[in-house]
């Protein structure tokens, strides 16, 4: 028996020896007080919790080491009492004053007693706190960040989505969480392509769509689709894959693109439209490095041929004009100055087109970079300005053929007045004259009226003579320029007292009819004037006569008159007088001031052979 | 002495014959009023005047005096005009060997003059 006891007891105490040790070696600090905060029993891990000694702990009380009061929570103590394990979080102080984060199990084990199991969790709160910051962090860029970021697990169900994501696509957060990201926001003819991306990375571990920006669209709450930036990416979380996608809505982009890339169409199909050819070429080399559509139009070279050599435009201009071309622009590209000029360039199908390039230098740095311009077809412009020409040369051959016919007209008119009419006048008076010697016997009043009838026949004849001289000076086919010049003169200040002056050449046997003529004329037309409004004293008139031209001269001292005034041009006859020498290809020049006299001078070149020009 | 007349106008002919009517040293006055038929007068008649239009049409004046001249060396001239004064016809015409030379209109009436003075010369050689 009392080796059953003894037995029994040996094996009590090895029990109890070993809940001891479990006691002892437990990782919790276990604790058994009484309701007034006494402990009764404790182990190791008590101490090293707390930092006091085994012996200090054996007198220690729980508020010593308890932060706040015993109970705290009234409700979990009734709980503690119903006989409930309850967890409780709190605080002890160390013996060095150090804080530490308990989580504390309790129970009632009877007799006004609880046994409490308290573990440091110091370090587990501090893990989670840092967590919990991380988390607060991560959450915080997420917010924040100016694209949508949306989360999915592999499932397609949205687990993630940032306050920008609620705005573009309309749906809050709460909304959205959980939902398919396929039946939100993916428009229906991508979800295909999206559930095989899906399945694709399940099965090989990648897919095209990752890690790369894509341009596609979406759809928003209102079902409406827009452009967007999508990148995707997959992130492992403890060996379950999740997917983030970051996502810009680009609609503005977009439009801003298209609307620029209409302007662009719009100033291109303009530089196309210009009925030129718009051009920019390097500055150094004159490469062209744009040729706008009309380039093929105009010389029938494709652009490309343009482009292709940097000769191009050296090789295509017309050779006579190549040199001086090439010199000019490269001179005026040297100096930085915009210009203008025309040359002929070579066509493919060999004609000669006349362009006129306007050139704009671009300049960087003080050195010209760029020219920039435009080629204009001015072919028709240059032949219409040559016929021009041609019919302006043929209407002055015309003009002073007509004139060489008037003045014929006029001789044979003042010849045929001069010389029939002074003939029957001659006749006339030889009568007279006879009735005169055979009518002596008659009444005076009979041979009054035959003195006034031979006075008569004289005044006619006067009158004739006139009229035939100045139709046609004879003297001027008989004796020349110069004696009916002078002859004029003379005649001229016995008329007026005006004082006159001839010097120069004393013959002009080389002057055609036509010339002399028109500088006959002219005197004739001045000394007119003179006589007429210009009050003078002195006209001096002077001819001089070299291998090209002849050069006449008209000078008076007399009260001159405005140029400007058209009506005096009229009066002079200064018109009339500019034809003539416009018609013999000549020039007129007047100069006259008030109160300062007239200058008159008048250029005639060496003629060609009227007949022979204009047959 | 017989006279010769070439002038174009026929009316100025029978004037000048109706001026020498009375001039009783003139025997016959022929005209003609062209230089041919002129020649061919000065060829049968010698005549010892002639009175000479220098403006005949195609500028035959001056040819005709000469041809005249080779015809019958001693015959006179009386250059008429009828251009207002021309110096250069008159001295043209005078190295020619015009003693006279007249301007149709204003000095018909010195012909007779001129024609009297020419009959006393002939007359004295």
């Amino acid at each position: 028996m009392d080796q059953q006891i003894k037995e029994k007891e040996l094996s009590i105490s090895n029990t109890e020896e070993k809940y001891r040790q479990l006691i002892e070696q437990a990782g919790d600090a276990i604790v058994v007080y009484s309701i007034d905060g006494s402990i009764h029993e404790f182990n190791n891990m008590l101490c090293t919790v707390s930092g006091y000694s085994r012996d200090e702990c054996k007198e220690l009380k729980l508020q010593d080491i308890l932060i706040g009061k015993l109970i705290e929570n009234p409700s979990l103590y009734e709980l503690m009492i119903k006989g409930e394990t309850v967890t409780l979080y709190r605080q002890f102080k160390k013996k060095d004053n150090v804080f530490v984060d308990m989580e504390i199990r309790v129970k009632s084990i009877g007799d006004e007693k609880f046994l409490a199991f308290a573990r440091d969790i110091t370090e587990r709160k501090k893990a989670e706190l840092a967590l919990k910051e991380s988390f607060e962090v991560q959450k915080l860029i997420m917010d924040s960040a100016l694209d949508a970021i949306v989360c999915i697990d592999i499932n397609g169900s949205i687990s993630f989505w940032n306050p920008v994501a609620e705005k573009i696509f309309g749906w809050s957060s709460s909304e959205v969480l959980g939902s398919t990201i396929s039946e939100t926001i993916i428009p229906v003819r991508y979800r295909e392509m999206h559930s095989d991306g899906m399945k694709r990375y399940l099965q090989t571990g990648t897919a095209k769509i990752l890690n790369r920006t894509i341009e596609i669209t979406a759809l928003n709450r209102k079902g409406e689709e827009f452009s967007i930036d999508l990148s995707i990416v997959s992130i492992q979380q403890s060996n379950k894959p999740f997917f983030c996608a970051f996502i810009r809505d680009i609609s503005e982009r977009k439009k801003a693109e298209n609307e620029l890339r209409k302007l662009k169409e719009s100033y291109l199909a303009l530089i196309n439209n210009v009925d030129g050819i718009v051009w920019e070429a390097d500055a150094k080399t004159f490469e062209f490095t744009f040729v706008s559509e009309n380039a093929e139009r105009l010389l029938g070279y494709p652009k490309e041929k343009w482009l292709e050599k940097p000769r191009f435009w050296a090789d295509h201009i017309y050779k006579e004009d190549r040199g001086w071309a090439i010199d000019y622009c490269m001179k005026c590209t040297k100096e930085k100055i915009s210009h203008d000029f025309e040359y002929r360039m070579i066509a493919a199908d060999g004609r000669l087109v006349w362009l006129r390039d306007i050139v704009s230098v671009q300049v960087e740095n003080d050195e010209p970079v760029k020219l920039s311009g435009i080629m204009v077809d001015i072919t028709n412009q240059k032949i219409s300005e040559e016929e021009n020409r041609e019919k302006k040369e043929q209407l002055r051959l015309l003009a002073a053929y007509l004139q060489k016919i008037r003045e014929d007209e006029r001789t044979s008119i003042a010849r045929e007045i001069h010389d029939e009419l002074g003939q029957q006048l001659t006749v006339m008076k030889m009568d007279v004259s006879w009735l005169e010697d055979n009518l002596k016997n008659q009444n005076e009043k009979v041979l009054n009226k035959i003195t006034d009838f031979k006075s008569m026949i004289d005044q006619t004849v006067s009158t004739v003579r006139r009229i035939a001289y100045e139709l046609r000076p004879s003297m001027l086919d008989d004796m020349g320029l110069v004696a009916a010049i002078e002859w004029q003169l003379i005649e001229f200040e016995k008329r007026s007292g005006v004082r006159t002056k001839y010097t120069g050449i004393k013959s002009t046997l080389t002057l055609s009819d036509t010339v002399k003529t028109c500088l006959f004329r002219i005197v004739q037309e001045s000394l007119t004037n003179v006589g007429r409004y210009a009050k003078a004293k002195n006209v001096s008139v002077s001819l001089m006569e070299t291998d090209q031209q002849v050069v006449l001269k008209i000078l008076d001292d007399g009260i001159g008159f405005e140029l400007e005034k058209l009506a005096f041009k009229k009066t002079l006859g200064i018109v009339g007088m500019k034809e003539r020498c416009l018609m013999l290809g000549g020039e007129f020049k007047i100069d006259s001031t008030q109160g300062g006299g007239t200058k008159i001078k008048i250029i005639i070149p060496a003629q060609v052979n009227l007949n022979e020009a204009i047959a | 002495m017989k006279v010769l007349i070439v002038d174009s106008s026929s009316a100025i002919i029978s004037r000048l014959k109706e001026l020498l009517a009375e001039l009783d040293t003139i025997k016959n006055i022929y005209d003609a009023t062209k230089c041919k038929n002129a020649m061919a007068l000065v060829k049968k008649h010698k005549p010892d005047i002639v009175l000479l239009d220098i403006n005949l049409p195609k500028n035959e004046s001056f040819d005709c005096l000469s041809e005249i001249k080779k015809l019958h060396k001693a015959t006179v001239f009386i250059a008429l005009a009828n251009r207002g004064s021309s110096e250069v016809d008159a001295v043209k015409f005078k190295l020619k060997g015009v003693e006279f030379f007249f301007d149709k209109y204003h000095e018909f009436e010195k012909i007779p003059q001129a024609i009297r003075q020419i009959a006393k010369k002939n007359k004295e050689m």
